[in-house]
């Protein structure tokens, strides 16, 4: 087979917010650096990102980083890095004037300042008031982030490689010295070497069965470093939505309830007064994740596969919906096929967002141990990676801001590497490069007797049944026996496609062994932390256990799909002696 | 323009846009005129919330995707 050379400086695998933000970066610099992805950039899941950007500017009213970073440490349960949430809130500030001076058309007040909105857990004072503290650019701040980093980065002549997938990393004794790529258009296959590569393949969503995200959040930047021989680290926490649409994945407003939607069962029976006497519909969204869960796991789900429950709008008047609920029926109607003023709309709890993924210190780089040993000529960033400003529990509009804040010290950092560095790319063992190409072969050439289309639902209805928003140790364990079965499974896959242009199948297989990888990495997680943190919810382990379980999970997976466990310590110092620790206490909103 | 091609293009970055332009292409992109399938990979290449905007009805757009936008609207 030949094999297409091409050699930068620096690599950045995504086109995401986070990937644009970096390629960016390095491109204002001396050095060379190519972007490669899978899809158009302006087709990465950033552009689903409609909320806004989190950053204490200040302009609603009095604002403080520290208080910001008081939100953020809270938020995460206590596990998220202290001296790296430091660092992302204190830089916000600039990188979103930065933003706007780029030409982000952020939402402005009457007198010409960005204007800001309140979201969830953000507040004023260490608690005391609600802040008004995110960004956005009318209800597109993802789409207008993505489209203005691009122009600027075809402004400053960045080599893209477009509709490329990235196959794996290309190591050599013991550092990241490029990646393999086939270009999906023409079937030629590349060899991109670089002194940096830098991951930014975005979440994994796709491991389950209902979730938010896009069809290419497929992690597949995490299935590189587990096959790599690397760890990923705090898979075990999982942002969920209670209320997305069954099989479409498009969530339903909390309002939904609070204008008087209710929940019911196969019998038809409302059951949320059973767990929140009170509270009932309208209790938060974790009792309500929990609920559904409960009446689906004692067989009174609705539905085909008795999976889901049913949600209730019809009773209200039409014109009440409209009103108070704008868009509401047109999504029930055009993505499920439902009407939402004559019929109940199926729900069920949905992934929303990836805290876990490739660990990295405050700089971006790809650590490799628990004492935070760097991987030479590896950095990660965005939501595939975990550096950890979220830790157990990301905060709304948090992630944006780390997508910006850590690409443009991503960029910085790189070029001071870069700086330092010879400008002579190492020789590549044949045999690296044959290894790499042969497992592609092997998956391209498998004709087993399960479909990938097969395959990737039954992994998808394992995590939503056996990891879910709350977890026990006998789930868990069923969890993480049927899914090493599914990952061996992997072997008897079929690809019916053996072109390589335009394989859709094809990429699909590859997705499918990326998405297993992390699928029993997650599953591992979960069971062997046996305390509740944040979104790691265990029955049987209710509570925050700080003297055993404040630390960060890294696990290994190995080619049988069996786990290896380290662990590194949260870091409660912080980056100066700006701020002080945000002391251990309960969290309680 | 070929079958898998289309399906790639269908990635538009949003789950719920994702999952109906695919199943709509898988089932109806091959039985249409190759005209038809012309405009319609015209239309799959806008903007994801261009796209987005006409299925909600929120701007007048061109008529010429009106065909595909109603079917896609009654698609499900
Ligand atoms: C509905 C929704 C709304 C949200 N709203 C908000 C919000 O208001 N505020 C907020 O802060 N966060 C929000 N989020 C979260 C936020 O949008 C994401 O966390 C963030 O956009 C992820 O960006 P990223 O750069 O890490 O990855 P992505 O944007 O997912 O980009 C990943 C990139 O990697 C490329 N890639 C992946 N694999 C490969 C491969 N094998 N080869 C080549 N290229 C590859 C892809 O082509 C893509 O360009 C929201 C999420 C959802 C689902």
């Amino acid at each position: 087979m030949d094999i297409i050379k091409h050699k930068h400086d620096a690599i950045v695998i995504g086109a995401g917010g986070s990937g644009l933000r970096a390629t960016m970066g390095i491109s204002q610099s001396d050095h060379s650096v190519a972007c490669i992805s899978k899809v158009f950039p302006t087709r990465s899941h950033t552009v689903a990102a409609q909320g806004g950007i989190s950053g204490a500017l200040g302009n609603m009213g009095e604002d403080d980083w520290r208080w910001h970073m008081y939100d953020t440490v809270k938020g995460s349960d206590w596990l998220g890095d202290q001296d790296s949430i430091e660092y992302m809130c204190k830089n916000a500030v600039e990188s979103i004037i930065e933003l706007e001076h780029f030409g982000v058309p952020f939402s402005r007040t009457e007198e010409g300042k960005i204007y800001q909105r309140p979201f969830g857990g953000m507040t004023t004072e260490y608690g005391k008031g609600i802040a008004q503290r995110t960004c956005a650019a009318a209800d597109r701040t993802g789409h207008a982030i993505l489209h203005t980093l691009y122009t600027q980065s075809l402004k400053n002549n960045v080599d893209f490689y477009i509709e490329y997938f990235v196959i794996d990393l290309v190591f050599e004794d013991g550092k990241c010295v490029g990646v393999l790529a086939w270009c999906l258009d023409d079937g030629s296959i590349h060899l991109f070497q670089a002194h940096m590569v830098i991951l930014a393949t975005g979440g994994h969503g796709r491991t389950y069965q209902s979730s938010t995200s896009a069809h290419t959040c497929t992690g597949d930047g995490n299935g590189m470093v587990l096959r790599a021989g690397l760890p990923l680290m705090d898979m075990e926490f999982i942002q969920f939505h209670p209320t997305g649409i069954y099989g479409a994945g498009c969530l339903i407003t909390e309002g939904a309830r609070g204008e008087g939607g209710y929940l019911t069962n196969s019998d038809g029976e409302r059951f949320m007064p059973k767990y929140a006497p009170n509270a009932k519909d309208l209790a938060s969204r974790d009792v309500v994740s929990r609920a559904i869960q409960m009446e689906v796991n004692a067989g009174r789900g609705v539905g085909k596969e008795k999976d889901h429950a049913l949600l209730h709008l019809e009773h209200l008047d039409a014109s009440v919906i409209h009103e108070k609920l704008p868009g509401i029926t047109e999504t029930a109607k055009i993505f499920s096929g439902v009407d939402a003023t004559k019929e109940p709309i199926p729900v069920i709890p949905t992934v929303h967002y990836n805290m876990g993924g490739t660990p990295t210190n405050h700089f971006t780089e790809v650590i490799s141990d628990g004492t935070g040993t760097t991987v030479e000529g590896l950095m990660a960033l965005g939501e595939g990676a975990c550096v950890s400003v979220h830790g157990a529990n990301r905060l709304g509009s948090n992630s944006l801001l780390d997508l910006i804040v850590f690409g443009k010290s991503a960029a910085e950092r790189a070029c001071e590497i870069l700086d330092n560095k010879s400008k002579n790319h190492p020789d590549i063992k044949k045999s690296t490069i044959d290894n790499i190409i042969s497992d592609f072969d092997g998956i391209k050439n498998s004709s087993g007797d399960i479909s990938t289309a097969e395959l990737r639902e039954k992994m998808q209805k394992t995590m939503q049944r056996y990891a879910p928003v709350y977890r026990d140790e006998e789930t868990l364990k069923k969890g993480i026996e049927i899914m090493k079965g599914l990952f061996n499974d992997f072997k008897n896959v079929s690809v019916s496609d053996k072109s390589l242009i335009w394989n859709t199948d094809l990429v699909e297989t590859l997705e499918l062994n990326n998405l297993l990888y992390q699928a029993v990495a997650t599953l591992y997680s979960a069971y062997n932390r046996k305390e509740s943190r944040g979104s790691h919810a265990r029955d049987d382990f209710p509570d925050r256990d700080d003297k055993e379980w404040l630390k960060h999970t890294m696990v290994k997976i190995d080619k049988d799909g069996n786990s290896i466990f380290d662990y590194k310590p949260v870091k409660l110092e912080t980056l100066t002696d700006e701020v002080e620790t945000v002391k251990l206490k309960a969290r309680t909103y | 323009m070929h079958l898998s091609r289309v399906i790639w293009k269908c990635r538009k970055g949003i789950r719920e846009i994702d999952i109906l332009l695919t199943r709509y292409t898988e089932k109806v992109y091959p039985t249409l005129t190759s005209q038809q399938q012309e405009l319609y990979v015209e239309f799959i290449d806008l903007d994801t919330y261009e796209i987005l905007d006409m299925l909600f009805n929120k701007k007048p757009y061109d008529k010429k995707y009106q065909e595909i936008v109603e079917a896609l609207k009654s698609f499900n």
